[in-house]
């Protein structure tokens, strides 16, 4: 829809205020999107300082409405205790465009692995992702943990168990290009029973993501 | 399987620059014109499923 006197831009207090009146462009928002409940209640939302700054259709469509993403494009492993599903939402990026890292977790029934904080002695689950000159990415964002409770040590420590997704923003910088990427991701771990527990263990993905140019054609320069 | 908390990528509720309204709370309504030149009011779907309001430069870019 058209907002050509920025109305509707002003009336949710969105006016990108950056830009000079006298400039062309003012009148622009701040770019970004509202998840509306069917109650007309802002059930989520997203926005970014940046006019060039874009979340792909991919990622506002699995956030907001859960579509599910083709499993060929995402890395699949196996390691003791749990398997690993990787992907980035819609398989590509374009420079400035943000897109969701999602790292799907199995964790094998009757066992867990554990959240942060935690006591001395304990080994959190944490998953990084290597840097790469292409892509910015942001912290990891895990789900709230469930609290594990160990009688024999009379302790309570946050624990992970079944199925959960762990994700990352992450935003494509640099320059154009059309270039198959390959990110590197590690997943540091440690299984426990409610009676022991396994040796920590350490687990590498590749997830593939496709770096695409802007059609410049199409938008005009 | 439950999406991780957050919501979306980005800035949601920031301090650095205004967002508009705040998650639980309503959005005003609006009509504006849509690529047909024909009024669309956003609470003319309320109340039957959710919505996605997207605010950018353009639809190009």
């Amino acid at each position: 829809m058209s907002d050509t006197d920025s109305s509707v831009i002003r009336d949710y207090g969105l006016l990108n205020e950056d830009i000079e009146p006298d400039h062309e462009w003012y009148g622009i928002p701040r770019p970004g999107s509202y998840l509306v409940a069917a109650g007309g209640a802002v059930a989520d939302k997203s926005f970014y300082e940046s006019h060039q700054v874009r979340a792909s259709a991919e990622d506002m469509l699995y956030r907001g409405f859960g579509v599910e993403y083709a499993e060929e494009k995402a890395t699949i492993a196996e390691a003791p205790h749990l398997k690993a599903r990787a992907f980035f939402v819609g398989g590509s990026v374009r420079r400035q465009q943000v897109v969701r890292l999602a790292v799907e977790l199995d964790i094998a029934v009757g066992l867990h692995v554990y959240g942060a904080p935690l006591p001395e002695g304990y080994i959190p689950l944490e998953i990084t992702v290597q840097p790469h000159a292409a892509l910015e990415v942001g912290a990891a964002q895990y789900p709230p943990a469930s609290p594990f409770r160990f009688e024999a040590l009379d302790e309570t420590v946050p624990a992970y168990s079944g199925q959960f997704e762990v994700a990352f923003e992450c935003r494509g910088v640099g320059e154009d290009r059309d270039e198959a990427l390959e990110i590197d991701v590690e997943l540091r771990y440690q299984a426990c029973d409610g009676e022991q527990c396994f040796m920590p263990q350490t687990l590498a993905l590749k997830v593939p993501l496709r770096f695409l140019p802007h059609d410049w054609e199409r938008l005009g320069e | 399987m439950d999406l991780p908390p957050g919501g979306f990528a980005g800035s949601g509720d920031a301090e650095s620059f205004a967002t508009g309204p705040v998650v639980g709370s309503a959005v005003p309504d609006f009509e504006l014109p849509d690529q047909q030149g024909r009024p669309v009011r956003l609470s003319a779907y309320r109340g039957k499923q959710r919505a996605l309001i997207l605010f950018y430069r353009s639809a190009s870019w």
